[in-house]
């Protein structure tokens, strides 16, 4: 990438929209995983400029490669303002990679890959599905009942996205907290 | 950007899950087609129809989950800003010479100082072959291999330091000593010579020579280790290495794979190059490229992938190179990526496409002889996420100095020291070339170890006009264009085979300006016959090589 000149398109705030967390049960045993389904996506100034026309530009100036760097944690609400983490945050990278493509049925040249954090590999068929992939989140993790404790819990997902200077953004991070959800274990 | 749509639609009519569109060529007609590129079978296929000659479905990797890992490393390179096609519209591979939307430098360039050769493969079309009509002998002039190599280190913005002289076999040229001589002039630090290693074997004195006129190493063609497998220079390498050894010229060996002729033999060659790692510098594979028309039982009889001969490597060597020692050539872009940003300078970079070729180290544990690849001891994948992000944070405003910094702090939790073979210190060697860009530890690094590389070169079956667009092995040429090896000898009817026409005299011509004729340095076989009849002796100067096999019928 060149430095200093490039600047975002747009200069719309980003922020995590959204966010939803969800578990497989309300009670469990405290020798008991636990499925936690999280959700969120980033929207705003990022999502909008992440746009085939911009990847265009940002493939001129060899702008061709983005980290997206999520931390997730969860912690139980301690009183009525504070909390306590519950197990390790979890550190994830997704990446897209802007490439000249051959496809010979789009009219642009510059298109992407998108990487996720499983580290498989995804060309999406249209802009608004290169956005998703990158973008929106989905997955399910497993805490366990030894790492809340007996009692009633009320559990938040707290996550942080980061990311570098490019051509689509400037060099920013968000973060959010998911609504709590009870959980009680046993 | 533009590209050149023959037809917008590309053919469906296939079986299997698509991966990604792309264009290639038809083999009987060269026409641009749409193809794709597909999985079924756990193997990645290109497909694609002629309106006019029909379909043809070919092997492109023969490991769905080894293409993808791989395909993770793809970035595209920084291109080469001064081109000598300046055209708009890409049609690949027509305007080859390098066009404006080649997305490479030229990593090694290679110049043909001959087109003669002492051998007569049968499988060759490099060499020129008397009694053909329109047999031209093509070597280029003194002034005009001066004038390719100037070409190559005006690329911008990174000038060409990498050179192969090839042919034919160059060391026919009398003058082959200040050729290399020249091209070091011009300031190419590294240049290599691929040969058959024949007249290195029966004149030792000759890699001396061309060693004191700046030749960096060989590229040895070595197909296998029995005369069966290798019969163009079975018996003559040991004498070649040897050669090399007193003249302290390191040796690439390079086997072409063919399928059911050689491929059992991988791990062999590696078992031969451990033998000589005091001289074998690295192995380059090279799954062959079927040239000619084929019918498609025949293709499926010889071709063979990446992905196949790193298994059989792992196979042959019971499982002491595996398959996840391996990495894509582009993965070693987040080094360069590093070192750029840090040094705010353009390096030279390796940015061909993830399916063109791969690599790994391996070192040797001279107590238990065995070899140990470099990822049994460094975290690759790790350290380099880890440099991506450095490069991230520099880009994006950070201190290059705390980066590095952290880098050098941090390095050693990527590495097993348990694991690390003695006398290396493998995050020193690190440091010293990515921060401090001090090499000459390096050179220690190389004298331990070997480099383990794959490419695959394509042809017209599984050309894919995406890996050519990204090809950074490129051949100078005297009218100034610098072709890629994808182009120029895949469809030599239009590159190889004019420009050595236009450049080139006549066999008869030839023949009456040198006073010979063509056939006369032939090899005529020497270390061959004597082998048969006093293998004993022959076997005195290669104490280190494996087992030879005494000569059955070849
Ligand atoms: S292969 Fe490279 S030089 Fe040749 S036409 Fe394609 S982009 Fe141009
Ligand atoms: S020579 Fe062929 S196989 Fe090698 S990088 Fe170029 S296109 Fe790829």
């Amino acid at each position: 990438m060149s430095h200093g000149q490039l600047t975002a398109k747009k200069a719309g705030p980003t922020r995590i929209g959204s966010i939803s967390l969800k578990a497989d049960r309300d009670t469990i045993l405290v020798d008991e995983p636990i499925k936690l389904l999280l959700r969120f996506q980033i929207d705003g100034g990022f999502r909008d400029n992440f746009t085939q026309q911009v990847w265009e530009e940002a493939y001129k100036a060899h702008d061709v490669r983005l980290r997206l760097t999520l931390t997730i944690g969860f912690a139980k609400k301690v009183g009525g303002v504070f909390s306590r983490k519950v197990g390790k945050p979890i550190k994830m990278v997704r990446k897209a990679k802007l490439f000249w493509t051959r496809n010979p049925e789009r009219h642009n040249r510059t298109w992407v890959m998108v990487i996720d954090e499983n580290e498989a590999p995804m060309i999406p068929k249209s802009g608004a599905e290169a956005q998703s992939l990158l973008l929106d989140f989905n997955r399910s993790f497993d805490l366990l009942g030894t790492d809340l404790g007996k009692g009633t819990h009320s559990i938040v997902a707290k996550v942080k996205a980061k990311w570098g200077r490019h051509y689509y953004a400037p060099k920013g991070s968000v973060e959010a907290t998911s609504p709590p959800i009870k959980i009680v274990c046993t | 950007m533009a590209l050149l749509q023959i037809e917008r639609k590309p053919d469906s009519a296939f079986q299997g899950r698509l991966i990604r569109h792309t264009q290639s060529i038809c083999p009987d007609c060269n026409r641009i087609l749409p193809a794709n590129v597909i999985e079924h079978d756990n193997k990645v296929w290109l497909h694609k129809v002629c309106p006019q000659h029909g379909e043809v479905e070919e092997l492109y990797f023969g490991s769905y989950e080894m293409y993808q890992k791989f395909s993770t490393y793809w970035v595209d390179g920084k291109g080469t800003h001064a081109p000598n096609v300046p055209i708009d519209l890409c049609a690949c591979p027509m305007n080859c010479g390098l066009c404006s939307n080649h997305l490479s430098h030229t990593g090694l360039a290679n110049i043909i100082v001959t087109n003669r050769c002492d051998l007569t493969c049968w499988y060759c079309f490099f060499y020129v072959k008397k009694g053909l009509e329109g047999a031209y002998v093509y070597e280029p002039t003194h002034n005009q291999v001066r004038g390719m190599v100037r070409a190559l280190k005006a690329e911008r913005p990174v000038g060409g330091n990498s050179l192969q002289i090839t042919g034919g076999e160059p060391t026919l040229r009398d003058d082959l000593a200040d050729i290399i001589k020249i091209i070091h002039e011009e300031g190419v630090d590294h240049i290599q010579l691929n040969t058959n290693g024949i007249n290195l074997a029966l004149q030792p004195e000759l890699a001396t020579k061309l060693k004191a006129a700046g030749l960096s190493n060989l590229y040895l063609s070595f197909d296998g280790i029995s005369p069966r497998t290798n019969p163009k220079n079975h018996w003559e390498a040991p004498y070649t290495l040897d050669s090399c050894r007193k003249a302290h010229v390191g040796v690439v060996l390079v086997p072409t794979v063919i399928k059911s002729v050689n491929d059992h033999e991988l791990g062999g060659i590696l078992r031969f190059a451990q033998k000589n790692i005091d001289v074998v510098r690295a192995i380059s594979y090279q799954p062959v490229s079927l040239t000619g028309r084929m019918k498609k039982q025949e293709r499926e009889k010889y071709r063979i992938t990446i992905p196949d001969c790193i298994h059989r490597i792992e196979e042959q060597t019971e499982g002491e190179i595996t398959r996840d020692a391996w990495f894509p050539v582009p993965s070693c872009s987040p080094i360069t990526h590093f070192v750029e940003t840090f040094t705010r300078k353009p390096q030279y970079e390796l940015s061909i496409h993830f399916a063109c070729g791969a690599g790994t180290y391996v070192f040797l544990d001279e107590d238990r002889n065995k070899l140990v690849p470099m990822t049994s001891f460094v975290d690759i994948r790790g350290l380099l996420e880890y440099l991506d992000e450095k490069s991230d944070e520099i880009n994006s405003g950070g201190n290059r100095y705390i980066a590095a910094a952290r880098f050098m702090a941090k390095i050693g939790s990527f590495i097993d020291k348990a694991k690390q073979p003695k006398g290396l210190n493998m995050s020193k060697l690190l440091v010293n070339a990515l921060i401090k860009h001090d090499y000459s530890s390096v050179g220690q690094f190389h004298l331990k170890s070997m480099f383990l590389g794959m490419m695959h070169f394509q042809d017209k079956y599984n050309q894919d006009e995406e890996r050519l667009q990204r090809c950074d092995i490129h051949y100078l040429n005297p009218d100034m264009r610098i072709i890629p090896f994808c182009s120029f000898n895949v469809i030599p009817e239009w590159y190889r085979d004019r420009i050595q026409k236009k450049y080139g005299i006549t066999v008869e011509q030839w023949e009456k300006e040198h006073g010979e004729k063509l056939e006369a340095k032939l090899y005529k076989g020497t270390l061959r016959r004597l082998g048969a009849q006093k293998p004993h002796e022959i076997m005195g100067c290669a104490t280190s090589a494996v087992h030879i096999e005494p000569i059955t019928g070849v």
